[in-house]
């Protein structure tokens, strides 16, 4: 039989305001999953550990955790799968990033449900209800199928970047849920979601750093959503923020030159901030450490304007 | 309850099932709670549910160690024949004294009267 050290997080406020660990050792059998150990812990060595959990069976999205520092849903993760991929006997079990611990593995998701409402996650049609049920093509709703797939385990919000960054940032699961109602053919209030989601800590603000898509259990790839929204955004022609004209300045930038213009990204982006910033970008180029903001074109730029051309048909 | 109180079921060994959680219940009421914490008692949370269960297992053995006869998801392998002379009234259980009273109540019948399922 294996045996497997645990080595797991612990937070007890009621007898300490201090964090520790504790290694638990467990025999078990070939199958177990982390969530199976823990409770298995939970009963047999210490009542206090404490989970949060409910289905055991990954649709309830409740036992969201880290596993030697990957967030993963407990319940989805075999104890030996993870022993083996970093090839160790010990696995390190960790509560959620990014939001303040509450007991052992169990963290505080209140931000995490505020964001959720800010959305508007539902359905917003026009007029009054049909006497029966509203039709949609299968095709449109194919549109919207990964982002109805999330959980609201809030693994993203976990490993999320832009969020430890920035705490109020809307976050991926949220705008997720934002782009399976702003792409439901049903809904009416496309370009208000537009305007909703791309104001301050809203789509724009994602760094796009993709460890939401890599880390999401059921596949639902929220930054592919972001991205989505962004798209969105253009076509209701809510442009004139901040992100989006920055969006729009690579593409010029990129139409004009055939390559990135930094030292024109800023002031196209800001136009009112950006000479703020004059005396700094002065010194950078006065170290090399701007490019020049003369415009430069590259010989073929015929075949960037054919890409482009290419990227926005494919879409 | 799962090896002993399934679908197929035996009296003598619902009869063990029975004592087994009698026993059970006993043991219980010197139950420990680990957990002493006012946060996420989970441990509090369980001990408080496996009372239920326990309750609800006696229910349930009580009843059907009494029901001598078979009935659908109630098949008894030593009555396997269905007795609508003496059995077709409802099992209403109280728990009483710690102890579970039994009692019955008629069915009321409709236009589809239970009847033999034969297929």
């Amino acid at each position: 039989m294996p045996t497997t050290t645990l080595d797991v997080f612990r937070y007890q406020p009621d007898t300490s305001e201090t964090a520790y660990r504790q290694a638990f050792e467990l025999e078990h059998g070939d199958d177990l999953t982390l969530l199976d150990a823990i409770l298995r812990l939970q009963n047999e060595q210490d009542g206090t550990l404490a989970i949060r959990y409910s289905c055991r069976s990954s649709i309830c999205g409740s036992c969201a955790c880290k596993a030697n520092g990957k967030t993963v849903l407990a319940c989805m993760t075999q104890v030996e799968d993870v022993k083996r991929e970093y090839e160790s006997d010990t696995v390190a079990v960790d509560p959620m990033g990014n939001f303040a611990p509450l007991k052992d593995l169990i963290v505080d998701l209140d931000p995490f449900w505020e964001k959720f409402k800010s959305v508007k996650p539902y359905l917003i049609p026009d007029g009054p209800p049909p006497e029966r049920e509203r039709i949609v093509p299968k095709e449109a709703m194919q549109k919207i199928y990964k982002e109805s797939r999330c959980i609201l385990c809030a693994a993203c919000y976990s490993e999320c970047n832009s969020f430890t960054a920035d705490p109020e940032f809307v976050g991926p699961a949220a705008f997720a849920w934002g782009y399976r109602f702003a792409g439901d053919v049903r809904d009416s209030q496309r370009k208000q979601r537009a305007k909703l989601y791309s104001g301050d800590h809203g789509v724009w603000d994602c760094t796009r750093c993709m460890y939401c898509n890599e880390r999401c259990p059921k596949g639902v790839d929220p930054r592919d959503a972001i991205e989505k929204l962004g798209g969105v955004a253009f076509a209701e022609g809510v442009t004139r923020d901040k992100g989006a004209r920055h969006a729009k300045a690579f593409l010029i930038s990129m139409r004009t030159g055939g390559k990135l213009n930094e030292t024109l990204l800023v002031p196209f982006t800001d136009p009112i901030g950006a000479p703020l910033d004059t005396p700094f970008a002065l010194q950078m180029l006065r170290h090399g450490k701007a490019p020049s903001p003369i415009p430069h074109r590259i010989k073929k730029l015929n075949e960037v304007k054919a890409l482009m051309k290419n990227v926005k048909e494919t879409i | 309850m799962q090896e002993k109180v399934g679908v197929f079921r035996t009296g003598s060994e619902l009869s063990e099932a029975q004592a087994t959680v009698e026993r059970l219940r006993e043991k219980y009421k010197s139950v420990v709670v680990t957990d002493k914490g006012r946060t996420f008692n989970q441990s509090l949370i369980h001990t408080i549910e496996t009372g239920y269960l326990l309750d609800l297992a006696l229910t349930m053995v009580t009843g059907a160690v009494e029901r001598t006869e078979s009935r659908g998801a109630h098949s008894r392998l030593d009555y396997t024949e269905r007795d609508d002379e003496n059995w077709i009234k409802h099992t209403l259980a109280y728990l009483e004294d710690d102890q579970i009273r039994l009692d019955y109540s008629e069915v009321t019948m409709t236009k589809y009267e239970p009847q033999v399922r034969s297929y």
